[in-house]
């Protein structure tokens, strides 16, 4: 669950990649609540104050609010998610794409590779 | 907060002058039945290298414990407290007091132990519960406990300056032997120019065997003491304060 | 963060004709995490005793929320040495009541409660605890105080990783909200995700001192590497 950080790039975007991903992903549900931020950085083994400034590009992005006294949870708007999903999909596709692209690979030849190592990484 | 650090410093010590005190009163006790005929040097020796050589011990275990409590490691958890400097060293001062006294009665009790051959004890007590008897005493105390003060704190004077050379601990301790020294002679010399001193010879027929030294102005002699107090608690709470070294 | 709660300007210190410190100047807001960073011998001790009132004998200006190091500021300071301080012949239990007596914001149900978290044995005596229970006890009594600045020294020097993650976390679950450490070490991999600030010490001076994350952007490095560079022999 504790995910590792690369020092060498500043650690609050990687913290609000992990939280896209989770909440992405689905291993953190909508609607969720969401630990708070002492308990987390605590956890993480990160600084409170990145932390909270993580929680913020999130907040800012939609894919967290804050209720007063509750705390912190993950949006209920499943539109938003899946919206979202789907754009970082089309990035990590069209990412993976292009660089078979300048590798000389076709699009054919890429969904061949695909359902290979796919198999592989299935079973 | 002196409350506090009072019993916290009669809990680091305790163990070490209650122990002496046990032994000084057990040789008291043993040394009749094992043939050890004390006395028979004399009873103003005895009595003179008692008060001269329990005194100085204690002397001896407060001052190890100063210089390792406020100066050692354990300086790191006296200094982090929230107290000031004075109130360290006035708590160190009360507890060396209490020591101090616990010793001299230790040596008393150690005496009346040799002489119980002699004299038995409840006889020795009825005689000495008279009222001149305890308020000579009474008198003779607080003169002691007001010439050992300046003495004691001189002491803490050179070992709180001997420790603000803390890369050089050979001169540091060089000056804080000084300093100390150089304190108690002056001390002793004023008093005894004043009058606050006085020199009393025990005789061995006609020979002078041993000096004992009493407080003839009494009066002067405490104003003296109390001055030199002031000068030396003075000067190491600004050591402490100001010039604090821990290694 | 306007609040300031330590202020170190130009603090120099002379040992004879070296110069432990030399004109050393830095500011630590409310709420900041901050890594005092230097090999051995750079001064970071020096500089921390100087905070903690433990040397009193320095040129320049410190002051602690607004008081000179002294009976104030220890009030307001929990201090973690980087020396055994207490005696080793107390109960476990006894230096918490010694801590309970002095520091008026010590808690102790917290500490009984940390103690228990990391296996202390609490009705031993120091003396017979290893040396990792020993800072393990040391660590308790300090962050079981509501401090406004905890000052610690090499708190996981020399010891194991994992050790040094339930060390890190005793830390990051218990500082008051809205106070701040200054926590110095010569290990930097594995800690520096938790600090906010740092300030590299280099044979006395300030060499590098800023926000981690604007440095690591700023160098695309970790604090760890830019350490190594800095203190290249």
């Amino acid at each position: 669950m504790k995910p590792s950080f690369d020092p060498n790039l500043p650690i609050y975007t990687q913290i609000v990649d992990w939280f896209k991903q989770q909440i992405l992903g689905g291993e953190l549900r909508p609607g969720e609540k969401v630990a708070p931020v002492r308990e987390l950085a605590r956890d993480l083994g990160v600084n409170p104050n990145t932390l909270q400034r993580a929680m913020s590009e999130l907040e800012r992005d939609g894919l967290l609010y804050t209720e007063r006294t509750a705390g912190r949870f993950v949006t209920n708007d499943s539109d938003l998610i899946a919206s979202l999903r789907q754009e970082m999909i089309a990035t990590i596709v069209q990412k993976f794409l292009a660089e078979l692209t300048a590798l000389g690979c076709s699009t054919a030849d890429a969904v061949q590779l695909i359902k290979e190592f796919g198999g592989e990484i299935d079973e | 907060m002196l409350a506090k650090l009072i019993r916290l410093d009669l809990r680091f010590a305790y163990k070490k002058f209650l122990t002496m005190a046990a032994l000084i009163l057990l040789l008291g006790i043993v040394a009749p039945y094992a043939k050890i005929d004390i006395l028979s040097v004399g009873l103003a020796i005895v009595f003179t290298v008692t008060f001269a050589v329990i005194p100085i011990l204690c002397v001896w275990l407060v001052v190890q414990h100063f210089e390792r409590n406020l100066f050692g490691h354990e300086g790191y958890l006296m200094f982090s407290l929230p107290v000031s400097a004075s109130q360290l060293l006035l708590s160190k001062l009360i507890t060396t007091l209490i020591w101090f006294n616990l010793m001299l009665l230790a040596a008393v009790g150690f005496i009346a132990l040799l002489l119980r051959v002699n004299m038995p004890l409840i006889d020795l007590f009825r005689a000495a519960f008279t009222w001149d008897v305890i308020s000579y005493l009474l008198k003779s105390l607080l003169l002691v406990n007001a010439n050992a003060l300046p003495i004691i704190l001189a002491i803490f004077m050179g070992i709180a300056l001997s420790t603000v050379a803390v890369r050089n601990r050979k001169l540091g301790t060089f000056w804080g032997i000084a300093t100390a020294a150089v304190g108690i002679a002056l001390f002793v010399w004023i008093c005894i120019q004043t009058g606050g001193w006085q020199y009393l010879n025990v005789m061995a027929g006609d020979q002078a065997v041993i000096t004992i030294t009493v407080a003839a102005a009494q009066g002067i002699n405490l104003a003296i003491a109390a001055v030199f107090c002031a000068l030396f608690f003075g000067i190491t709470t600004y050591i402490m304060e100001r010039r604090l070294n821990l290694a | 963060m306007s609040e300031v709660l330590l202020e170190v300007k130009n603090v120099s210190k002379r040992y004879g004709h070296n110069m432990a410190l030399q004109n050393v100047s830095f500011d630590i807001g409310a709420d900041r995490i901050v890594g005092l960073l230097g090999p051995n011998g750079s001064g970071k001790t020096t500089l921390i005793k100087i905070v903690n009132a433990l040397l009193a004998d320095y040129e320049g200006h410190v002051s602690v929320c607004g008081h000179r190091p002294g009976k104030e500021s220890k009030k307001l300071v929990s201090y973690l040495p980087d020396k055994m301080a207490l005696p080793t012949w107390l109960t476990v239990s006894e230096a918490l009541d010694l801590y309970n007596k002095f520091f008026t914001d010590f808690q102790l149900t917290r500490a009984h409660g940390l103690l228990d978290t990391l296996k202390v044995a609490q009705n031993k005596r120091i003396g017979e605890l290893s040396k990792g229970m020993q800072e393990k006890l040391m660590l308790v009594l300090t962050m079981a105080r509501r401090a406004k600045l905890y000052v610690l020294d090499e708190p996981i020097a020399g010891v194991d990783p994992a050790a040094r993650d339930l060390i890190l976390s005793t830390i990051l679950d218990n500082f008051t909200e809205g106070s701040s450490i200054l926590l110095s070490t010569h290990i930097i991999s594995d800690v520096e995700t938790i600090f906010d600030d740092v300030i590299f010490l280099k044979e006395g001076q300030v060499n590098l001192l800023g926000e981690a994350e604007t440095l690591r952007s700023q160098y695309g490095k970790s604090i760890d590497q830019l350490f190594r560079e800095v203190f290249k022999c």
